[in-house]
């Protein structure tokens, strides 16, 4: 590599020779500031004859009058100019600030997008955020390669993101740093004040933020005043919601026909105590012998499922005067839940100031303060599937209909939101920073910067008393929690740059200190005279029953340095040393260095191949290679070195006094301690390219990594013999993704009417445990997975269902399998021993996707605009918990519809098992038959636009009025025959898990306006 | 404000006691009432906690009756708790998780009394002046959760104090059989010398070591050694059987009048996050009815259990041969019953202890279709009671404590020591006749009225005439079933007579024809008189563990 870069420039120089006509002297430089251009490029269109500007931005060329010259340079748009004279002619380059020239914020410094030689994602905010939603990361999703985030349908939206593979066994969250500071969760924040997002992927431009970056890190920027006068925007929207999905479940009548059919194939008599002992089932009028709850035929998902409202209303106020800027933005957000009587809310009001108080110094600040929260469903979605249709919404007491004799064990799902509507949890966040600049001389800068992250959470839950059919609770019950977080931080930097000729230096140092503590409380009462809202409070309860407290803390404090080094814009070089002591680990392990270099070749500025024919069509090309180490303290608990044993009421106290109304303290080991637990390490190898085509109008980032995590913190299942206590966490396995991701952009001419541009993100992750255990052979078995080495994180564990039994001579030709029969579920004999044991159990599926990508496109006409995006996933298995009592009548529970085309002589086709109230084939063990193909295309979101003309707006003062209409999730195309193909990891082992209680997602309608002032 | 120093990267748990300062009577005592508090089987893991304790159950009513004949899995249907539903059917495989939590649940209180132990061998005498009885307390403690891992598992590591924390996954179950019970005897030796002085009634002392001796000993067939230990307990006078039977199993007021000798000590508003430190092991067993605000109806009678309360109407003597002829019909209250069936079982039409709201009925029993109608209804609190946990959810559960070893079965061991022993068999008669009579004497179930019996009940003793050592030996393994049943004993007693396979084949036939997904139940022995090591303890080991060579 370093002989080529050598060469090359002595070969061109040898290239360069030119035959005498017209010397074309001139001078190029930018605009605005009138800057010259060192370097750029110089090229008779006619005959590709090639020059660069020097230093002075001074070029001299041969060339005839008549001819073009095309003169570009990077980051700039491109200028042509017809040949008059020999000139001197001077030639302005406008930036091309659309793409390139774009500043970044890549850690404690920003950077030219063009220089980035990492690999970082830059997010178009403008075009993530036309999609809108009250968490960011529903808009971000399938927008960037290599991130992917999982969300689930609940207000507000629960949402994971994991960046480049799962590199470690349970947790893979990012660091968000927002405006500077890192934060545990963007909760609370607005998507409308932020102005940049950018995440950086590869280990090298991570490595800055060492200790805590293995995930990758999220920057986040909100905004900054910008405008001369007072800026004003206001934006709204307003929106309809519903289910994406439902299942189609049997109705009160088809419920008796496929009971009854069971008991017919188990050969039993047809008899129940709701559907009578005739041959077929009757629906009787009352379902109690008290004869006050009536039957019914209730279809409860469309019962509990609404068109819910989402508001949105954003006001932002902006100044910047003589480089003192403010920014103020007020957000309110509510979002009706699907089900009903939830929601979630936030308010919240940012203020960004920055304050130029001398030539060198300037201060400012960035906070917000918000509040949100809402109400969650208290568990009751499952029973909006399995509740039974036969029960009616409310009997003729009044009081919501619940299930009496058999009708299984749910309560209404209805009146369980119901009595929980007022239960409302609420969080008080503050986040923000202030800083300091300082100019120390020129060149140098020290920033300081002290941040604080505190949230306030309060709930309280209120159960009161109720009568649901058999169901009922005498005493209401209330707990109230409460809990403090305080994330403090202050950061100290000093920044160097230089400039000499060809040479760009830059070097970075800073010291950071980080403390994280975190309190909580919470007390219950029991009984209450009065329910009231005005009585839901602890003292007007007739028993105390129960007061918690605790608390935990962690620090962390780092060192880090930075060196940047640019020649000639051509050669790019970066280095990062970042140590990181963390409480979290116990004496002599608290330290772990975290060490990143990365290179970056501007191809396209040489001159060897700016002169070629190729490089004369490339408008940008750079090579990037890099490779650095991140680090995780993540997975372990903040005391997890240290053996602790603690008194914990529900297990370790004891009545041994016999009194029936106390608990004598009693001490259980909570944690075994590993003294010797250390910092978790990724190293990431990254190679990129990034290519840019007619004038960056068409432009690909592409990036192979390799990323292994080693020293994995795992917590291994300790034997039953080494009795209780968190296992003591280890560092032990490694874990290897290997991916491939790209981002492809197309915009069209910037002189046509119709105006668009096209993004298409791809990625392909390939997850492999390469070791697991202290002997690198261990197994972790989830409750659906195991992890075993040479597999993927979350490999579904179990049998492989092998299809149905169709004919006898099948059942018969098959190996030992007790239960096993016509119509009946056949096992794989994986192992060939002619028996089913727990032996044929085999790696049946993993819940990662083979590729995940998205699309989007953004265009324009006139005053029309309009934006699509689509996304998609391939190739990961998802386990419907849903199958359980979907397809299987076992569990006393409404079932799917399918059931009414179950397996039977007559139907020998179908690939639902035969209808039994036995399950002698044991067919709801862990098997293939729980898995479904997660698959998915989708249309995530349109958004037609169209902005009022200037010459009506412009009469009321207005600079800019548009209204759009969006719709979400309005296409889905899937072969996943479940509630949602869309599935958030729950933290355990189990990845790719659709719950029961998965809260399923929405399709909506909104409309909304944006106004400039 | 500008960045801390160092200093503030060592950071120790808030409210935690660290290893070093375990070595305090304090955190000695705290260490002992853990051991204890293990007796619930309830332990810390990542599923519900404390409510994942239903899936083993410190009475062993999944992993005894449901296996026994005594009861049916019951619950929503054959597809809730499936692995249960396996068991229940002799289909045991070493995966199934029901397994792998009994044995983990077990090994806790062993770690927990092994901790204790040597917490409490590091201070002298004259530091903590209670070290002996506190150490003799953990060592009959340990003795107990061993023994329900022997009767349980054919096979195991025995780890003591000595073995190095850490250390514990090194040790071979390479112990005879009864090497393993003389372990646990000696252990439960250690507590003879506890004095009974009344004071902290929760906790072991001279006489529960006898009477776990009495029950170690019958285990081996050591029955002369059982005669002396069990007269220990009977001739101490601390003892003696309550005269009613529904407060027995009813009211948390009673359970140390005299007839518990060790329980499960349950307690309510003492703090606990699910409003108390009880027995969520039986948290499922409670019947749906209204008495309770719900229930989730497991650990269902069987036809064959109810049946076998039917009496001669004339002597009210036990069917012993022919209980099983015919069906005792649910609603069925004319024909002859022991009045012990109305205090344990829940049947149609009777009155449920203190619950005035309606009597019990078939709507209560969880998919009768499949379960029957009847409940369980033993060791469930009484639904008035000012100690329940809640006013719905956890149901049945409140401050009634669980009984591992009642003054019954004490007297029941001696006669049945006796017996096999083929000496005093009056004696035993007369043993077996005061269980009886109790049971005659006690106030019987009455209709909502108050008054009136509910049923035709009718008790008698059994008389000397042809009480030979066969029929004494039927008559009392009958006795056991019908005092002790539902009370997490019947399989054990089933294995240690011999009599599992017998029944068992017996029973999933004819019960078969009643419960028809019984019929493919099959027992095979010696296979099931155990249970398989878990598989997942097998594979941890890394072949430190042989499995059991049945499986």
């Amino acid at each position: 590599m370093r002989r080529l870069i050598v060469l090359v420039p002595l070969l061109l120089a040898l290239l360069n020779v030119s035959a005498q006509e017209l010397k074309v002297t001139g001078k190029v430089t930018s605009k605005p500031g009138n800057e010259p251009l060192i370097g750029a490029s110089v090229v008779i269109q006619e005959t590709g004859k090639a020059t660069s500007t020097n230093v002075e931005g001074m070029f001299s060329i041969q060339a005839q009058t008549g001819q073009t010259l095309k003169v570009s340079y990077f980051g700039m748009e491109t200028a042509r100019v017809k040949i008059t004279s020999a000139g001197p002619i001077t030639i302005q380059l406008a930036e091309d600030t659309k793409l390139l020239e774009e500043v970044v914020v890549t850690g404690y410094q920003s950077e030219r997008k063009k220089d980035l030689i990492g690999a970082v994602s830059v997010l178009k905010m403008d075009e993530a955020l036309k999609e809108t939603n009250a968490n960011l990361l529903t808009s971000v999703q399938g927008r960037i390669s290599g991130v992917s985030i999982s969300t689930d349908g609940a207000p507000g939206s629960n949402a994971t993101i994991n960046i480049r593979g799962l590199g470690s066994l349970k947790n893979n969250a990012p660091l968000f740093i927002i405006d500077g500071m890192p934060a545990n969760d963007i909760n609370g924040i607005s998507p409308n004040d932020i102005s940049s997002m950018q995440v950086l992927k590869d280990a090298a431009s991570a490595a800055i933020y060492g200790a805590r970056a293995s995930g990758g890190v999220v920057i986040i920027t909100t905004k900054k005043g910008n405008a001369k006068n007072v800026g004003v925007t206001f934006d709204a929207f307003a929106g309809v919601k519903t289910p994406r999905n439902y299942l189609d479940m049997l109705n009160a009548r088809e419920y008796g026909q496929v009971l009854f059919q069971a008991l017919r194939n188990d050969g039993l008599p047809t008899t129940d105590e709701i559907y009578g002992s005739g041959p077929e089932p009757v629906i009787p009028a009352f379902l109690d012998d008290a004869k006050t709850i009536p039957s019914a035929d209730v279809d409860y998902q469309k019962e509990t499922y609404r068109s819910a409202l989402n508001q949105s209303y954003n006001l932002g106020l902006s100044k910047n005067v003589d480089n003192s800027s403010f920014y103020f933005g007020l957000n309110y957000n509510k979002e009706e839940g699907l089900a009903v009587f939830t929601d979630y809310e936030r308010i919240n009001a940012r203020l960004n100031s920055d304050f130029k108080v001398s030539k060198r110094i300037s201060i400012g600040e960035n906070f917000t303060v918000s509040r949100f929260g809402g109400v969650n469903n208290p568990g009751a979605l499952p029973a909006t599937l399995y509740q039974m249709p036969i029960i009616p919404v409310r009997d003729n007491l009044g009081n919501y209909g619940g299930p009496v004799k058999n009708l299984g064990d749910r309560l209404s799902p209805i009146g369980n939101l119901e009595r929980n509507k007022d239960n409302r949890n609420r969080s008080f966040k503050t986040l923000g920073n202030v800083y300091a600049n300082v100019n120390l001389f020129k060149g140098l800068n020290y920033k300081f910067l002290f941040g604080v992250d505190a949230v306030n959470y309060r709930a309280s839950v209120f159960n009161p008393t109720f009568v649901e059919g058999r169901f009922s609770n005498t005493e209401a019950t209330l707990t109230e929690n409460s809990s403090n977080a305080l994330n403090l931080n202050a950061t100290h930097t000093l920044d160097y740059q230089l400039s000499k000729g060809k040479h760009d230096f830059r070097a970075l140092a800073g010291y950071e200190w980080i403390h994280n503590k975190f309190e909580n409380y919470s007390a219950s009462a029991r009984g209450f005279f009065i329910e009231t809202s005005n009585f839901r409070v602890l003292d007007a309860a007739n028993t105390m029953s129960a007061v918690n407290g605790g608390g935990a803390e962690f620090a962390l404090i780092s060192q880090f340095a930075k060196l940047d080094y640019q020649f000639n814009n051509r050669y790019l070089f970066s280095s990062t040393i970042r140590r990181d002591g963390s409480s979290r680990f116990g004496p002599g392990n608290k330290y772990g260095v975290f060490p990143a270099a990365s290179f970056g070749w501007r191809l396209s500025e040489e001159d060897f191949f700016k002169n070629t024919s190729l490089g004369s069509k490339v408008s940008d090309l750079k090579l990037r290679f890099s490779w650095g180490t991140n680090g995780n303290q993540q997975p372990i608990d903040d005391y997890s070195y240290t053996t602790s044993y603690r008194k914990q009421i529900d297990f370790s106290n004891y009545d041994v006094t016999g009194s029936n109304a106390t608990a004598n303290v009693g001490y259980i080991t909570t944690q075994i301690g590993n003294s010797n637990i250390k910092w978790e390490t990724s190293i990431q190898t990254n190679v990129g390219i990034d290519l840019g085509l007619l004038s960056n109008r068409l432009y690909l980032t592409a990036d192979f990594f390799v990323k292994k995590s080693k020293d994995l913190i795992v917590n291994p299942v300790l034997a039953a013999v080494s009795g209780e206590g968190n296992a003591p966490f280890i560092n032990a396995g490694d874990v290897r993704n290997t991916g491939f991701e790209f981002l492809l952009s197309y915009r069209n001419e910037n002189t046509s009417k119709f105006k668009y541009n096209v993004d298409l993100t791809f990625s392909a992750i390939k997850n492999k445990v390469i070791s697991l255990g202290e002997d690198g052979q261990a197994v972790y078995l989830g409750s659906k997975s195991r992890i075993i080495s040479g597999q993927p994180i979350g490999e579904f564990y179990g049998y492989v269902a092998d299809g149905l039994f169709r004919t006898q001579a099948e059942v018969d030709a098959h190996a030992t399998q007790v239960g096993k029969g016509l119509g009946r579920i056949r096992f794989k004999d994986v192992n060939g021993d002619g028996a089913i044991t727990p032996d044929d159990r085999t790696n049946i599926g993993s819940p990662l996707p083979k590729f995940f990508s998205g699309l989007n496109f953004n265009g324009s006409y006139k005053n029309f605009d309009c934006s699509l995006f689509f996304d998609t996933q391939v190739g990961n298995k998802i386990w419907d918990d849903n199958t359980f009592n979907y397809k299987f009548p076992l569990f006393v529970a409404n079932h799917g519809k399918v059931l009414l085309d179950a397996w039977s002589p007559s139907n020998p086709d179908s690939d639902i098992p035969a209808l039994t109230t036995r399950n002698t084939n044991d067919e709801q063990r862990n098997s293939t038959f729980f898995l479904g193909d997660g698959s998915y295309l989708r249309m995530k979101s349109i958004v037609l636009g169209y902005t009022l003309p200037k010459n009506i707006t412009s009469k009321a003062k207005i600079s800019k009025a548009r209204i759009f209409v969006q719709g979400q999730n309005l296409l889905n195309f899937t072969k996943f025959d479940g509630l949602d193909y869309e599935v958030v990891d729950n933290g355990t082992l189990d990845y790719g898990v659709l719950t029961e209680a998965a809260y399923p997602h929405s399709k909506s309608v909104s409309l909304g306006i944006n106004v400039g002032f | 404000m500008l960045g801390s120093c160092t200093k503030d990267l060592d950071q120790a748990p808030k409210g935690a006691l660290r290893e070093e300062a375990l070595n305090t009577p304090k955190a000695a005592e705290g260490l002992v009432v853990a051991a204890y508090a293990m007796m619930d089987n309830v332990y810390q893991s990542n599923d519900f906690a404390p409510i994942s304790a239903i899936f083993n159950p410190a009475s062993n009513w999944s992993y005894s009756d449901v296996r026994s004949g005594d009861a049916y899995k019951g619950g929503g249907g054959t597809g809730d708790i499936a692995p249960l539903g396996n068991m229940e059917l002799g289909n045991v495989t070493a995966d199934n998780f029901l397994i792998a939590r009994k044995w983990r649940a077990l090994y806790i209180g062993v770690s927990r009394c092994n901790k204790a132990l040597k917490s409490l061998n590091s201070l002298s005498d004259a530091e903590f002046p209670l070290k002996a009885r506190r150490i003799a307390e953990v060592r009959v403690l340990r003795a107990h959760y061993y023994f329900d891992l022997k009767r349980n598992f054919r096979t195991f590591p025995y780890i003591d104090e000595s073995v190095p924390l850490g250390e514990e996954g090194k040790v071979p179950n390479n112990l005879t059989e009864q090497q393993l019970w003389d372990k646990i005897i000696a252990d439960i030796q250690a507590g003879i010398n506890i004095p009974y002085d009344g004071q902290d009634k929760g906790r072991i002392n001279k006489y529960v070591a006898y009477a776990y001796l009495t029950k170690a000993y019958m285990f081996t067939k050591k029955y002369t050694e059982a005669l002396a230990s069990a007269n220990e307990v009977i001739n101490s006078g601390k003892y003696s059987l309550l005269s009613n039977l529904e407060s027995l199993y009813s009211d948390p007021l009673v359970e140390h009048n005299g007839e518990n000798i060790l329980a499960i000590e349950t307690s309510v508003n003492d703090g606990a996050t699910l409003n108390g430190n009880i027995d969520w092991g039986d948290l499922l067993t409670s019947p749906s009815g209204p008495a309770y605000g719900g229930g989730d109806g497991f650990h269902r009678p069987t036809q064959n259990l109810v049946n076998s309360f039917k009496v001669d109407p004339i002597t009210g003597l036990p069917l012993l041969d022919t209980y099983n002829n015919s069906d005792l019909t649910p609603t069925d209250v004319t024909t002859a019953v022991d009045p012990r069936l109305d205090h344990a079982i829940g049947r149609p039409g009777i009155t449920w202890k203190d619950f005035k709201g309606e009597v019990y009925s078939v709507s209560w029993a969880r998919d009768a279709n499949t379960y029957g109608p009847y409940s369980k209804k033993k060791n469930l609190i009484s639904p008035n009671s000012t100690l329940r946990a809640s006013g719905g959810f956890p149901w049945a559960r409140g401050a009634l404590n669980f009984p591992f070893i009642k003054y019954s079965d004490v007297l029941l061991w001696k006669a049945e020591a006796l017996i096999e022993l083929n000496q005093n068999l009056d004696e035993a008669r007369e043993l077996i006749n005061q269980v009886r009579t109790r049971a005659k004497n006690s106030p019987v179930v009455k209709k909502l009225d108050g008054v009136t019996p509910a049923a035709n009940y009718v008790i008698g003793t059994y008389p000397a005439l042809g009480w030979t050592q066969d029929y004494a030996r039927k008559a009392l393994r009958f006795e056991r079933r019908l005092e002790l049943c539902l009370e997490g004993h019947r399989f054990y007693d089933l294995v240690r007579w011999n009599a599992a396979t017998d029944f068992l084949n017996n029973y999933y036939q004819t019960e078969g024809t009643k419960r028809p997904y019984l019929a493919v139940g099959n027992f095979v022995a010696p296979k099931l008189n155990y249970l398989p090591i878990p598989q997942v303890e097998v594979d941890l080991a890394r072949g430190g563990l042989i499995q059991d060579p049945n499986y």
